[in-house]
């Protein structure tokens, strides 16, 4: 009986253990996007749910990263040599703009 | 509505033939006097307009050209570069001159008009200049790399400038 047990037992330790290696999580990323010359560089990025996003302001004026959407995300100022990190959770497609200089723009896919 | 005709002048004096002999001291002279023109103008239209476009556009218009005369100053002084004042960053600042003049008799709409009129014109002939005869004409890598760097955030700020030209056409403000 005890033997049954443990027979049992190993076969569903090694399936579970199976199951999981077959389950790629994988581990979160950060991106950076550079600032620079009144551009974001690269313009458009896709990242996965739960990556992050870097910018880095290389410039000599400041910038920000504010998506076109209101609310999603807004860095507020990043000034020369600052960055500002946001994470994404959720997918989506998502535009934004410097608030200071509204004809530099870019986007953020975010693909599961 | 009387465009400041000195500053355009200025700017046109820098023809393309002049581009061989311009040196990099006369560059220096002439960027950090450009920026300076439009700090100027910047700085009363943040104090004078009453329209939270125009203003917000003044301010950054002064932030945006103080940062960039910080990096040309930082720059020329490395190089151990002096700015040479010449023909060019004379008329620029005569026609800044004449352009704040004009500005601080007006008031309300007229006033946001005449000062989004010559920022659309000013920034047209300033990229004109740095096309045509600063890049081409500057020796120094560092100093080139400086213009190239910075000519987007010109081209931002007069596309910039055409929207809000634009827009207060449409509303008559």
């Amino acid at each position: 009986m005890a033997r049954k047990l443990l027979l049992t037992a190993l076969v569903l330790l090694i399936g579970g253990a199976g199951a999981g290696a077959t389950q790629k999580k994988a581990k979160p990323v950060t991106h950076t996007v550079t600032i620079d010359a009144t551009s974001f560089e690269p313009a458009s990025l896709t990242i996965a749910p739960g990556d992050s996003v870097n910018w880095v302001n290389k410039d000599i004026i400041p910038h920000t990263a504010t998506s076109a959407k209101k609310g999603l995300f807004d860095s507020g100022t990043i000034a020369t040599g600052e960055s500002w990190k946001h994470t994404f959770k959720t997918a989506g497609d998502l535009a934004y703009i410097c608030q200071f200089h509204p004809t530099m723009k870019g986007s953020i896919k975010v693909k599961k | 509505m009387k465009l400041s005709v000195s500053v355009l002048a200025g700017l046109l004096l820098v023809a393309p033939a002049a581009a061989q002999e311009i040196t990099d001291a006369q560059i220096a002279s002439i960027v950090v006097t450009a920026n300076q023109v439009d700090i100027d103008a910047g700085e009363l239209a943040a104090k004078v307009s009453t329209n939270a476009e125009v203003k917000k556009f003044a301010q950054r218009m002064i932030t945006d050209h103080k940062g960039v005369n910080k990096s040309a100053v930082d720059l020329v002084t490395k190089l151990k570069v002096t700015p040479e004042d010449n023909a060019t960053s004379k008329a620029l600042k005569d026609g800044g001159e004449k352009n704040l003049a004009n500005l601080k008799k007006l008031k309300g709409a007229e006033f946001d008009k005449a000062y989004m009129d010559h920022e659309v014109a000013y920034h047209t002939q300033v990229l004109e200049a740095v096309d045509k005869t600063l890049i081409p004409g500057a020796k120094n890598a560092d100093l080139k790399a400086l213009l190239v760097k910075v000519r987007p955030a010109f081209v931002a700020h007069l596309e910039h400038a055409k929207q809000i030209q634009s827009s207060l056409s449409k509303t008559g403000n």
